[in-house]
């Protein structure tokens, strides 16, 4: 992966709040992450089928269009997403830190 | 039977035999003739006179059964007695045999005959068989007998002779059905079927069954062919995709064709014609590349959330209470880890993408030369800047080009001048002056690109502490100088060993006028401002003296051009219009002013920053003596503020400070108060108001020689 995104990611891990971060590649497999590898391997399952999802009905919508990202906020913490063109970038942040 | 009876040796039970005709007539006979026979002697024949054997003894045949009882009787159990039974039939069956044979008149033979008259009918033949048929029954059946005789007769015309020859040439009657039956038929022929009649009694298919091949079953078995599930999703984006990337290679052919085409046909033109090659250059766009950068800004999103909403809500309700303040909102502060050494120098916004500023960091301590940085932020991600790029000199003036907004300018300490392109994003400029010739001999104060209309040809323009005003043209590899003008004095050309020689002085500020494209202001170090126009390169078109100490900043009005203002170190920022000798306000802010700036949504406000970390914005339709709003940026005492710029599009600011920290601060309601129409219900163009009000507010305060001085005792006390 390019440097510059390593180097964006370590900033993202080292900001106020965040849980971790997760890249997971085209199949769902995670290939860098900062958690545990239970939670790991869960978070890109689940995460990357519903990256998946949104992209399909963004795109059904209308094909000129793509998905740029996509935040799903619960009630403890908030999951962030942002698909690119062979990986998935998935952070979990805690937003009211 | 009898004869032969008399002659059998006779025992008891053989008197039957021998009596059997005359059963009836002589019981006496026979007892007579028994005991005859019984006093003699069995073995010896029988001797019998001769009248004896003239006897004649009658024998007749009768139908009556000699084996059937001859007087039945029955036990009644009614009256307890015998009671004689009636005798019973005396009728044997000796064969039965069904059958075919009709009756001749009944209906089905009727229908039978008519049938056999029919000329096409092949049941002649059956004709001939019918006296067959009839020699072959049995006593009972007589009355037969008679009947297929009778057909037979009647069907043929001589009867006694044709039926031997018609059972001889049976098979040979079948040819000629026709000759043999025309004869008059007891039956009437008035309504002959000609095909069968069916129904259901003696209507019968006949079927036949043909040869059937036998069939075979001969297989073989092959290895199955290798076989793959393939499974897909079909989706209207899936094929919208397909089809782009097949548009895309079309694209790619048809390109690698006309290059292959342009290569053949003209390669001596390239030569002949030295044409500023067109830079396509992409804005810089707004978006950011990749999904790294988009997490990292919602990230910020989520941590700066409530600034952001400050950002973009937040109206300070106090302002409605205070008449003439107002007051900044300190809202993000951008800094970077690298920059913390450096003063913020410059700072540029970007027009097309308005959330995207460049500050140029450097120095103004010109002792210690080191790297100089250059970083672009965006409001979106205040953590970190979106790119950093480490310069070889100090850098002290930035310009961000108007359309092409990826094409940034750098004005360096050295005297150099770099351009660089933010689209390619590499450490090396794109263009530099980097040569011991082509470049300033002193420090590069302010760079800016030109309004041009053309795309082909981009100029730059230049001023140093060295005295000249530079253009550079942008060619394909170097840049070109071109000098504009000469910031001479006006005084007479003097040295000191008695030669001639201008005495130069240095500049410090640019400013280009906002709608004439040939029209700058120049501001010196020795606190002159010189309006010049890139048309005449000798002369000023008019010449100031503005200032004691050296002009930090001018600034053009953008509503009305023939105004500016200036600040300088003499603790002073002036407002002057054209061909005026004095200013039109003239502000004292207790401290040298670094920067000075006309914000874009009004004609009347502007802000300048102070060495002494504060901050002052004015609003002359307001209030024409002080300023609305003074507040302190930094906290530290030490920190200077350096750079002031207004948002081109939000209502905000950003202040560079000394300390390498850019805080940006949102502009409270009294600080961007809108002008009402004058009368109720005309739409009036904003600007036009705006100029309006400018307009309105330099006829009160154009006095003839009198320029308005206003001393800002409170910071005077301090």
């Amino acid at each position: 992966m390019a440097a510059e995104v390593e180097e964006t990611l370590k900033r993202i891990q080292s900001h106020k709040g965040v849980f971790g971060t997760i890249v997971v590649n085209s199949e769902g497999i995670p290939i860098k992450t900062t958690m545990d590898n239970t939670s790991t391997v869960q978070y890109a399952g689940l995460v990357s089928q519903l990256a998946d999802k949104a992209r399909s009905v963004v795109r059904d919508l209308d094909p000129t269009n793509d998905l740029t990202f996509l935040r799903v906020r619960t009630k403890k913490h908030e999951i962030m997403l942002a698909p690119d063109k062979d990986y998935i970038l998935i952070v979990i942040q805690n937003p009211s830190d | 039977m009898a004869k032969s009876g008399k002659s059998l040796k006779s025992t008891g039970s053989s008197r039957l035999l021998l009596l059997k005709g005359a059963q009836e007539k002589g019981e006496n006979l026979d007892s007579e003739r028994n005991d005859n026979l019984m006093a003699n002697d069995y073995d010896a024949p029988l001797k019998l006179t001769e009248l004896e054997l003239r006897e004649e003894i009658v024998r007749t045949l009768t139908t009556f059964d000699p084996n059937a009882p001859k007087y039945p009787v029955e036990f009644c159990f009614k009256t307890q007695g015998f009671v004689p039974k009636e005798s019973y039939n005396h009728f044997l069956v000796h064969l039965n045999v069904a059958s075919t044979c009709l009756h001749r008149d009944s209906e089905a033979a009727q229908e039978q005959l008519a049938r056999m008259q029919d000329p096409g009918s092949p049941e002649s033949g059956a004709k001939s068989k019918a006296p067959k048929i009839g020699t072959s029954t049995s006593e009972e059946k007589v009355e037969e007998e008679e009947d297929v005789e009778a057909e037979g007769g009647a069907s043929a015309e001589e009867p006694g002779s044709e039926k031997p020859d018609e059972a001889a040439a049976e098979a040979e009657i079948t040819p000629d059905p026709v000759v043999v039956a025309p004869a008059p038929t007891p039956v009437p022929v008035s309504v002959l079927p000609h095909k069968k009649l069916t129904n259901q009694f003696n209507f019968c298919e006949r079927g036949s069954l043909t040869v059937n091949n036998p069939s075979r079953e001969i297989f073989t078995q092959t290895n199955p062919p290798p076989r793959v599930t393939f499974s897909a999703n079909v989706t209207q984006w899936g094929i919208y995709d397909a089809y782009m990337e097949e548009h895309a290679e079309q694209q790619e052919k048809e390109k690698e064709k006309k290059e292959k085409e342009k290569a053949t046909l003209a390669p001596q033109k390239k030569e002949e014609t030295k044409k500023v090659e067109v830079v396509q250059v992409k804005n810089a766009s707004c978006a950011p590349e990749g999904a790294a950068k988009i997490l990292e800004r919602m990230t910020n999103q989520n941590t700066y959330d409530e600034i952001i909403q400050d950002f973009k809500y937040w109206e300070d309700p106090s302002d409605e209470f205070k008449d003439e303040e107002g007051t900044l909102l300190p809202l993000w502060k951008f800094s970077c880890d690298r920059a913390q050494n450096y003063t913020v120098t410059s700072i540029c916004w970007n027009e097309n993408c308005p959330d995207m500023f460049i500050a140029g960091y450097g120095s103004f301590d010109f002792k210690r030369r080191k790297a100089g940085l250059m970083c672009v932020y965006t409001l979106k991600n205040p953590s970190y800047p979106e790119h950093l790029v480490f310069v070889e000199s100090e850098v002290l003036a930035v310009d961000i080009h108007q359309s092409q907004s990826s094409m940034i300018v750098l004005g360096l300490l050295d005297g150099n001048i770099e351009v660089y392109d933010l689209t390619k994003s590499s450490e090396i400029p794109l263009h530099s002056s980097n040569s011991v010739n082509n470049k300033h001999t002193a420090a590069v104060w302010q760079v800016r690109w030109s309004k041009e209309s053309n795309q082909s040809e981009m100029t730059i323009y230049s001023i140093s502490a060295d005295g000249q005003v530079l253009s550079w043209s942008l060619m394909q590899n170097e840049m070109i100088k071109m000098t504009l003008i000469s910031l001479t004095f006006p005084t007479e050309p003097i040295n000191s060993d008695g030669t001639l020689c201008p005495l130069i002085g240095c500049g410090s500020a640019l400013a280009f006028h906002p709608t004439e494209n040939n029209i700058f202001l120049v501001g010196t170090e020795e606190g002159r401002i010189y309006k010049c126009s890139t048309a005449y390169t000798s002369i000023f078109l008019s010449e100031s003296e503005a200032h004691y100490m050296p002009v930090q900043q001018v600034d053009f009005n953008r509503y009305n051009p023939s105004v500016y203002a200036s600040s300088s170190g003499d603790w002073r920022v002036k407002i002057w219009e054209d061909d005026r000798k004095e200013p039109l306000f003239e502000f004292d802010l207790g401290s040298p002013v670094e920067d000075v700036a006309w914000a874009p949504y009004s004609s009347t406000v502007l802000a300048a920053v102070t060495a002494d970390g504060r901050i002052h914005v004015f609003d002359l339709n307001v209030n024409k003596y002080r300023p609305l709003c003074q507040q302190a940026v930094t906290q530290k005492k030490k920190c200077k503020l350096t750079k002031v710029s207004f948002n081109p599009k939000h209502l905000i600011l950003v202040v560079g400070d000394s300390f390498g920290c850019i805080s940006s601060m949102k502009l409270s309601p009294n600080l961007r108060k809108k002008q009402k129409p004058p009368k109720k219900g005309m739409v009036v163009d904003h600007d036009t108001l705006e100029k309006l009000k400018l307009d309105k507010l330099l006829s009160l305060v154009r006095e003839p020689n009198k320029p308005i001085m206003v001393l800002d005792t409170e910071s005077a006390a301090n």
